[in-house]
């Protein structure tokens, strides 16, 4: 399998067909990534396209001693925060619903819902809010937020922290 | 808090399939040409409002200035300088006295009463005992 870098190189010097090869090795990555929010196919594949359409947009301006992965976990992170707050304030003027019991909801003994977690993260202020993303839904290091966030990993570390103290708060107090 | 970070973690893992890179690469150059379409609308849309815009600006300013383009007397700034200039003329002198300006609106206006061919009959007895003829 061709390296993304090389990927790259012979997207932004004119090979479309490039362009397709990235999108195939990393589709289930971001895909995935959306589903564990969102968990409805159609939301994550828009959320999928949008990503993709924004990396196509932004490609040429990609810096090479960067991570591509980092590269695409920042685009990840940033379209998945627009999308919870976005929802976050839909639910508010009950202008549309977030799927609440999809296909993909298990049955367990947690004391909140999946919809109820969500728009206790939605809550969270914005630096928590990337930081408890990135790591609940890919279970990602503190070193590669700090990466994907540009913050230093004792802030990821602390902003986390912060963060999953007042989802306790919120979550168990309900 | 771990336990409460693996009660999250459980709660968001999914077991989804994958989805069909062909499928979603031809639906992702669809939508990729419909953004470029778009742009192009707005962009299109855009240059016309602003093209109506810059002739309606300019036709309105001609339509403001229409009079000022058609009058051959553009140096006249009132009536009462286009009469000086004329009267000034006619009686070949360089100064007038309020009494020939008063004359002449009269004569211009065509309009006499009684009033009027008094004061006439008056100002052109001055000229007689003057020994001037108009």
């Amino acid at each position: 399998m061709i390296d993304d870098k090389e990927l790259i190189r012979k997207f932004t010097s004119g090979d479309e067909k490039a362009f397709d090869q990235i999108v195939q090795n990393n589709l289930n990555n971001v895909f995935g990534f959306f589903m564990k929010i969102t968990r409805d196919e159609m939301a994550a594949e828009d959320l999928t396209q949008d990503v993709f359409l924004k990396l196509y947009k932004n490609l040429k301006n990609f810096r090479y001693e960067s991570n591509f992965l980092t590269y695409l976990y920042r685009i990840n992170s940033n379209t998945a925060n627009s999308w919870i707050t976005r929802n976050k304030w839909k639910g508010m003027l009950h202008l549309e619903q977030i799927a609440e019991e999809g296909k993909y909801d298990q049955k367990n003994d947690l004391e909140w819902t999946r919809q109820e977690l969500w728009e206790e993260i939605a809550k969270l202020p914005k630096k928590q809010r990337k930081v408890v993303i990135l790591r609940v839904t890919d279970g990602l290091s503190y070193r590669d937020i700090s990466e994907i966030t540009g913050m230093s990993e004792g802030t990821a570390k602390v902003n986390f922290h912060h963060g999953l103290k007042r989802l306790k708060e919120k979550l168990n107090n309900d | 808090m771990t336990s409460f970070e693996d009660k999250i973690l459980a709660s968001v893992k999914i077991r989804a399939g994958g989805i069909n890179a062909s499928r979603f690469i031809s639906n992702l150059r669809a939508k990729q040409v419909y953004e470029s379409n778009r742009k192009k609308r707005i962009r299109t849309g855009f240059s016309a409002f602003a093209f109506i815009f810059l002739i309606s600006i300019i036709t309105f300013n001609q339509l403001e200035n229409f009079d000022n383009y058609n009058s051959y007397v553009s140096f006249a700034y009132d009536e009462s300088e286009i009469y000086f200039e004329i009267l000034g003329d006619q009686l070949n002198e360089s100064s007038i006295n309020d009494n020939d300006l008063t004359l002449f609106y009269m004569e211009e206006s065509n309009d006499y009463d009684l009033e009027i061919l008094f004061y006439m009959d008056d100002y052109l007895d001055v000229f007689d005992k003057n020994g001037e003829t108009l």
